[in-house]
């Protein structure tokens, strides 16, 4: 499907993954629908948009209530006649140790992570049939194939994302529905805010896993897969090499996992409250894409030393032959 | 995949003007009213028979046709209700944009119209390719619903080409009253070969038994006994996947049952409005 022109739903646009995708689809010349639950924060977004020469509205939206949801299908049709492509993108996060998340926050994250992206695509698809065509997009995780320690809620919310959309694919195949595409992304580390978002209970603050890539990169995938649908789509190289890894030796990476969870992804030096973080009340403020986590100093950093070890390792091998 | 069209100019920025309405004398013979409506970026005609003050019905044509052959119904239906029966952009006498709207152009024009004139909620009455863009509405405009009768509802699923269309559009006309014949070879003049076959097209391409789900509003499946167009397994396909759907078949009657049976339709109409089940064959 062409992105120019094309009519593009996406929830979670107030931050991270999904704010850089609404920016890029913007600058690909695509009329944007923006979803999250932050007004202000989705009017800043739209404006940007808008400063593309993309066509921008602002629906706010919270993902768990499906009447709005479907509303802002509605949105979508009634500003721009067309519905052509559904980004589910708005997740929340929480890190505890089993025991001790509170069982209410437990259910919070797989109603927004799985309810909120199941109502976008029973809204979704309902459009898509009617048209016969129509790309649907859910933002998943590696981790939605290799899980963490702690985030079980997260984790298990992005296993059943992966599966709703093969699941969709499988549905889809068997009623000979061909012009509609229901495409995973899993991103690896991503720099963006959702780790300060993530409900804690550890007493530890929540980092970034290294390595970590700009949620550009992720936005890039997203709007190549619009162009090419594909089933699942990695974001990352270091994504790539867990899953690879994971499939060779799926109990070695379960507990390596876990001990890098353990010693980077929370901080072993600087101490965190208990908070419930922005599971039912979003985080104040104009929301950002990236969450100072340096994705893309990081990027080059990683880029530049393999560069290096790689003119190392050609100059030694030239010296070892001479 | 079809590649997608140019989007559309913004909606809400049409809606955002206070629309001006005029009524005159009617343009149209039998009628008792003419409305327009400037809305939509057009001048919306509807034309109104029946009692000022009265509930109101709304008739929604199909492809290529217009208010006009809705009056043996509205004729038949006058005494208590005020039948109104638009003309949609590029029809009858409403002026369309150059190229033909799809369906979903079309029921965006049909919302805006309907929110400019109050008529929210007002039951509506289609016919044929009139369905399609009532039924579309439920896609961005549900709230704007009241009961529906679908009354030769297309295009069947079934049949969705060109040769198969024309073939069955063939062998209904012996079902039809023969003054049908003159009156819609005028109104397809009106519209023009290139918007006919383009509208056409929108309609091949757009697939109402998808979005039946969406209404919630109580709705009458009516078709024609000898309508080849809309065929029974159809017809009860369409009034199954409605929530709140029933099916009645009409004795007798090919496509155009306003036209050619209005009194039954005007009793099962009345039936729907009075929520009583339409009994079969309209008796």
């Amino acid at each position: 499907m062409r992105v120019k022109d094309a009519v593009v739903v996406i929830t979670g646009a107030s931050s991270g993954i999904g704010r850089a995708t609404a920016l890029l689809f913007a600058r690909k010349g695509a009329a944007v629908v923006l979803a999250a639950r932050r007004e202000e924060a989705l009017q800043q977004v739209a404006a940007e948009c808008e400063k593309h020469g993309a066509r921008a509205i602002a629906v706010p939206t919270d993902v768990t209530n499906a009447a709005a949801v479907e509303a802002l299908g509605r949105a979508a049709i009634r500003h721009f006649g067309r519905l052509d492509v559904w980004v589910n993108s708005a997740a929340v996060t929480g890190v505890a140790p089993f025991l001790e998340m509170p069982l209410e926050d437990f259910r919070r994250i797989l109603d927004v992570n799985i309810m909120g992206y199941v109502h976008g695509a029973r809204t979704a698809l309902t459009y898509f049939r009617s048209q016969g065509t129509g790309v649907l997009i859910n933002v998943s995780s590696v981790l939605g194939v290799v899980p963490q320690p702690y985030g079980h809620a997260y984790t298990m919310s992005k296993h059943a994302v992966r599966a709703l959309s093969a699941s969709l694919r499988q549905e889809l195949h068997l009623s000979e529905a061909r012009g509609i595409h229901v495409c995973t992304v899993l991103p690896a580390t991503i720099d963006t805010p959702i780790y300060q978002h993530a409900a804690n209970y550890t007493g530890r603050q929540v980092r970034a896993i290294p390595p970590v890539y700009s949620p550009e990169r992720v936005a890039h995938a997203i709007v190549d897969l619009v162009r090419t649908p594909r089933r699942e789509v990695v974001v990352g190289p270091g994504g790539r090499g867990l899953m690879l890894q994971s499939h060779l030796a799926p109990a070695l990476t379960e507990r390596l996992l876990a001990r890098q969870v353990d010693r980077t992804h929370l901080s072993r030096k600087k101490p965190a409250d208990a908070t419930s973080g922005n599971l039912y009340e979003p985080t104040p403020g104009l929301g950002s894409v990236h969450g100072g986590w340096h994705g893309r100093r990081r990027t080059a950093t990683r880029r530049l030393a393999t560069a290096a070890a790689l003119i190392t390792a050609i100059a030694v091998l030239r010296r070892v032959r001479r | 995949m079809s590649s997608p069209r140019k989007v559309p100019p913004k909606a809400s920025a049409r809606r955002a003007r206070s629309p001006r309405i005029t009524t005159a004398a009617a343009v149209s013979a039998g009628w008792g009213l003419s409305e327009f409506t400037e809305v939509a970026e057009s001048r919306v005609h509807a034309a109104a028979l029946g009692p000022d003050g009265a509930p109101e019905v709304v008739c929604v044509h199909g492809l290529g046709c217009s208010h006009r052959y809705f009056l043996p119904l509205a004729q038949q239906l006058a005494a208590h209700l005020r039948v109104v029966a638009v003309d949609l952009p590029g029809f009858g006498q409403t002026p369309g944009p150059p190229a033909a709207l799809d369906i979903r152009g079309l029921s965006l024009a049909l919302a805006d119209w309907l929110r400019a004139t109050r008529r929210a909620r007002v039951p509506l009455i289609a016919n044929s390719a009139g369905c399609q863009v009532v039924v579309d509405l439920a896609t961005h405009s549900p709230e704007l619903l009241g009961p529906i009768v679908l009354v030769g509802a297309t295009v069947d699923r079934r049949a969705r080409s060109h040769p198969q269309q024309l073939w069955r559009l063939i062998c209904d006309v012996p079902f039809e009253n023969p003054a049908l014949v003159p009156l819609l070879a005028r109104d397809y003049l009106t519209c023009g070969p290139r918007r006919f076959l383009a509208t056409f097209q929108h309609m091949l391409a757009d697939r109402i038994e998808e979005k039946l789900r969406l209404i919630r509003v109580p709705a009458a499946v009516v078709r024609g006994k000898r309508d080849p167009i809309a065929p029974a397994a159809w017809g009860r396909e369409l009034a199954a996947r409605l929530p709140a759907g029933r099916y009645v078949e009409v004795a007798g009657a090919g496509h155009a049952v306003n036209f050619s049976s209005p009194v039954k339709l005007a009793r099962i109409t009345r039936a729907l409005l009075e929520d009583r089940m339409p009994d079969e064959d309209g008796a």
